[in-house]
């Protein structure tokens, strides 16, 4: 299996999520650059953190026009997985591959700090190997990550199991307190209906080995190749 | 400063597009698909 990360100028946490991968899973790990048209032989593709194309016009929103997003799209509908991170969550917003759309912070503010995941939805290929209500400690650092629907589209994510994480405070509980953005419904991360396309704010990518401060970030990684594997 | 006759505000972006021979088909285009994100906003042209 072969991982890929799509570097794109603005974007740096592609070496961040490259070195993860490779630390954490030991599987082919290759960069993509945002202008190639294909992405044949990858099983998984990330879409790093950073500011894409600067965050020009809004975050993510020019993305979706660089030549590789057209293989990236079909490479979803065949089921590939693809993981946006922060950015690459906002930039699959902005291209239609999830629902919603993430606004400015709340509070107005850059917000960069560790804090607690609950996870929703432990039957996905990034959450195989997470139970039900697991919690994860992973950090943020954005400052539009503020995660807006419609009601029906929020209904309707929350109803079919599309939620994947939730920010909680270190009991679980989903309080106001514990969100950092103002996301409704605490939401941190979703995936697409058909599961295989994940976007959430806070940096796995920062937290898969102890001396970052949580190694719990390498539990998603470690899903993945557990759903390739039993493909 | 006592300006009390202001009942709603809001703020947002303009765009102001210099058209090549007065082509209008690609504003609206330009509009829905690159100037604005539906998600969470809404957009109106002005013809000048």
């Amino acid at each position: 299996m072969k991982f890929g990360v799509v570097v794109i100028p603005g974007c740096y946490c592609d070496h961040d999520c490259y070195y993860a991968i490779e630390k954490v899973t030991g599987k082919p790990v290759e960069f993509i650059w945002h202008e190639q048209t294909s992405v044949d032989g990858f099983d998984a593709i990330i879409l790093p953190g950073g500011f894409a194309h600067g965050d020009y016009l809004r975050t993510g929103a020019l993305a979706k026009f660089s030549p590789v997003m057209k293989a990236i799209r079909a490479f979803a509908n065949m089921g590939g997985l693809v993981f946006g991170i922060c950015n690459g969550f906002q930039i699959l917003t902005e291209a239609g591959f999830l629902p919603g759309a993430l606004m400015r912070n709340v509070g107005m503010k850059y917000v960069c700090k560790y804090l607690h995941l609950r996870t929703e939805n432990a039957e996905t290929p990034f959450t195989n190997t997470l139970s039900q209500g697991q919690l994860l400690y992973i950090p943020i650092g954005h400052g539009d990550g503020n995660y807006y629907a419609d009601d029906e589209t929020l209904m309707r994510i929350e109803g079919n199991g599309q939620v994947v994480f939730r920010y909680v405070d270190a009991q679980g509980q989903a309080t106001p307190e514990a969100n950092p953005n103002g996301s409704l419904n605490n939401i941190a991360g979703i995936v697409n209906e058909q599961g295989n396309v994940l976007g959430m704010m806070p940096h796995p990518d920062r937290s898969f080995e102890a001396i970052l401060g949580s190694a719990d970030g390498k539990l998603i990684f470690e899903s993945m190749v557990n759903a390739l594997v039993t493909k | 400063m006592g300006l009390t006759d202001v009942t709603d505000v809001r703020q947002g972006k303009i765009f102001h597009l210099q058209l090549k021979d007065g082509k209008k088909e690609q504003v609206e285009t330009l509009a829905k698909e690159v100037l604005t994100n539906p998600v969470i906003e809404e957009y109106r042209i002005i013809w000048e």
